[in-house]
């Protein structure tokens, strides 16, 4: 780092460094970001524009396909009118929320047993835990059809939200792993000699200095949830019960057919919730990670 | 249970008397297996399943691409489940997702009443599927003689294990006024012709494009009839013997090589909808679809239903082959209703009925039996006989041999396509010997077994 600043650009003739000026700045600050944003947000806009474009438009190529001459509400009535996209929406989001908070508390326990608690086979466990997230889902969803079969969950919510913290969990836990491990065991242990017990060093310690892991594991769970797809296409039928990934493919999707204003809709409103979690718990996010140990 | 039982009491000396006396009359006189037809089976005897009242009936089916046919089909089927006092579920999914959905109910031993099987499914979920000889026998003294390749996958080792639904037919469509623009006056009766046309066309600029990656729809249903036209096949009919390494492969690919190299262009990143898009985009001038580009130009887009028309299959020097969507339903052996099902499968394949739909379907769907040619719909619109003339050159992939679960995997390996598509690839330059080598050691992998 030191042999970085060293290297400075200066002006001929006036001696200034050109990396502070607003050209400068703007190359190697600004430029990037900007490229960054124009690659994670042309997606966006193309659902946004796409959204608005009318049958005829949406297919004519005579013109820019990246503005919107006539805009149009037509998809979004169709959307809310024509199909359950609310139920789905309602339905994503309460599978989403009880199987991360279910994924968060048994990830917290396992977490923290693991990388507080000596016990023998601890880092195997650990080790374990995270080869389980490896296995796909591709090859899990026959099993676990058997399990819900067996449970009578078919088409009922209950079943994705048991079957979601079966690779939630395993990853939450390796995060919070990772976590745990980094708050200074001397804390806890200066809580246990002041008579605390484990579950209180836990709870009043360990777990308030977790929570930028906590809430990234939250963040992690939740937009897995959220979008997850197969295990909401094997396991519900009926219309009301399906979760926007699988609705909006199934009803708005005819044969070879792609019905592109109504999708690009229901993506667009379905990303919503999603990106505006992580614009909230961005600044959260940061505030803890100042927060630490050292502020004892 | 009934295998299990088998399996430990053997063979019994009546039922060794009995297999062995007809095998022996069946050499020695095949003509009386052949007069014990469908014509003549057990029509007479049939027995009608009776719906239970207070049941409930799930059917499974994809998503197709006419809404107001799949609302049409719920409307029908719950109709009747109205007048019988059964409950009738209809789920549908997109095409794709119709398999994993099959899959995992089998695997559960539980789901939907009625799967809708595509392709040839019933071959490879023959133990999920019961024997609905009895009421296809019904439908065939209603309805006529079943279509050969429904007929071809419904039935295994001389079983029903799905009634006939309904035919998507793969035909092309093509834009009029490039054509003549490029001076073709028509649309190409041969493999050869097409690739005169191809060339003119891309002097317009508007090619003719067609995929040769894995769509399950129009890769499939392009390159198995080519290959069939020049000769080719993937196996024998006793489908065992690995047959793709011949002259006549070799032939079918330098037909597509020449018409690539000519202005046919193919598009191995595109799946399905990829072409709908393209034409629909004014892009291209023609390309092998169902009749849904056709379909909803005329209902929805209105920019070149004027110029546009459909065409059936060109031939190749053995003949003319198509290759169609194929759709028909099984009975699963874990309904607790299953007489009830099958009593609503009936009632939805009555003529009246089912003219009703294909009406509503705009020529997108052909019908499975003889009562069903001549459907007035084609009729109504001569752009769409199209469609209906690619039915009866229609064949199953891995033909020759008869469907088995070995051609349904060598179907959804896309083994064909890929030969083709390696032989295409740099403009039409690909090794030939290396795609033809690739595709007989995929194939004989799996038919060659033991």
């Amino acid at each position: 780092m030191a042999a970085v600043a060293r290297v400075k650009v200066r002006r001929p003739g006036t001696g200034r460094v050109i990396g502070d000026r607003f050209v400068g700045r703007a190359l190697r600050i600004y430029l990037p970001l900007l490229v960054m944003l124009v690659v994670t947000l042309f997606p966006f806009y193309w659902m946004a524009i796409t959204s608005f474009k009318s049958a005829s438009e949406l297919f004519d190529f005579s013109v820019s396909p990246l503005w919107v001459r006539e805009p149009t509400l037509d998809w979004y009535r169709h959307l809310f009118t024509q199909t359950n996209f609310p139920r789905w929406a309602f339905n994503t989001a309460i599978v989403a929320i009880a199987s991360t908070l279910i994924s968060l508390f048994c990830s917290i326990l396992a977490g923290y047993s693991l990388a507080r608690l000596r016990y023998r086979g601890a880092d195997t466990i650990g080790w374990g835990i995270f080869v389980t997230y490896l296995v796909p889902p591709t090859l899990l969803f026959l099993p676990l059809t058997f399990v819900i079969r067996e449970l009578h969950l078919f088409n009922n919510l209950w079943a994705l939200i048991l079957t979601y913290p079966t690779f939630l969990i395993p990853f939450c836990t390796w995060m919070l792993m990772g976590f745990f491990k980094g708050i200074p065991r001397e804390l806890e242990e200066a809580a246990l000699v002041d008579g605390a017990t484990r579950i209180q060093a836990m709870v009043r310690i360990a777990i308030p200095l977790a929570l930028p892991g906590i809430l990234a594991a939250a963040l992690f769970a939740f937009t897995l949830s959220w979008n997850e797809f197969l295990y909401a296409l094997i396991f519900m039928n009926d219309s009301l019960v399906k979760t926007i990934p699988v609705g909006v493919t199934q009803e708005l999707i005819h044969g070879d057919e792609f019905f592109w204003g109504e999708l690009m809709a229901a993506a667009l409103l379905g990303s919503v919730p999603v990106a505006v979690l992580y614009s909230f718990f961005v600044d959260y996010f940061v505030a803890g990670m100042t927060a630490g140990a050292v502020k004892g | 249970m009934t295998q299990g039982n088998r399996a430990k009491s053997g063979w019994s000396r009546r039922e060794f008397l009995k297999t062995a006396g007809v095998a022996a009359a069946t050499i020695a006189f095949p003509e009386i297996i052949i007069s014990c037809g469908p014509q003549s089976s057990s029509t007479p005897t049939a027995t009608i399943p009776k719906p239970r009242k207070g049941a409930s009936i799930r059917l499974l089916q994809w998503t197709s691409f006419v809404k107001p046919a799949d609302d049409e089909f719920v409307r029908q089927a719950q109709e009747w489940g109205a007048a019988n006092g059964v409950t009738v579920a209809v789920e549908k999914v997109t095409g794709d997702q119709l398999q994993p959905k099959t899959a995992a109910a089998v695997e559960a031993g539980s789901g939907p009443d009625i799967i809708q099987m595509e392709y040839a499914w019933p071959q490879l979920y023959t133990d999920s599927c019961l024997d609905v000889s009895n009421e296809v026998n019904i439908l065939i003294g209603k309805l006529g003689k079943p279509d050969p390749v429904n007929e071809a996958f419904c039935k295994v080792n001389g079983v029903w294990r799905a009634i006939p639904y309904t035919i998507v037919p793969n035909a092309w469509t093509y834009r009029t006024d490039y054509f003549q623009q490029a001076g073709v006056t028509s649309f190409p009766k041969t493999w050869d012709e097409l690739t005169t046309a191809a060339g003119k066309l891309k002097a317009t600029g508007k090619p003719i494009s067609q995929t040769d990656g894995h769509a399950y729809g129009d890769s499939l249903t392009m390159w198995n009839p080519v290959l069939w036209g020049f000769g080719g096949k993937e196996v024998n009919a006793d489908g065992k013997t690995v047959a793709i390494n011949s002259k006549e492969t070799r032939d079918a690919i330098r037909w597509a090589q020449g018409a690539v190299k000519a202005g046919l262009v193919v598009h191995p990143e595109w799946l399905d909808p990829d072409n709908n898009q393209a034409y629909h985009a004014d892009r291209i001038s023609g390309t092998l679809n169902g009749a849904s580009i056709y379909i909803r130009e005329k209902i929805e887009f209105h920019h070149y239903t004027d110029v546009t028309n459909n065409a059936p299959m060109p031939s190749g020097p053995k003949g003319t082959f198509a290759m169609n969507l194929i759709f028909n339903h099984a009975v699963m052996k874990w309904s607790p209703d299953a007489e009830t099902a099958k009593a609503m499968l009936l009632a939805l394949m009555e003529k009246d009925s089912y003219l009703k739909w294909t009406t509503v379907a705009s020529g997108y769907n052909v019908g499975p039996f003889d009562a069903f040619h001549n459907d007035p719909i084609f009729a109504a619109d001569p752009k769409l006989k199209a469609f209906e003339d690619v039915v009866a050159p229609g064949k199953w992939p891995g033909w020759p041999a008869s469907p088995s679960k070995k051609t349904a995997q060598s179907q959804t390996q896309y083994i064909v396509a890929d030969m083709f598509a390696k032989a295409l690839a740099n403009g039409g330059t690909g090794d030939i010997e290396a795609a033809v080598g690739a595709a007989e050691t995929s194939l004989k992998a799996i038919f060659e077994r033991p």
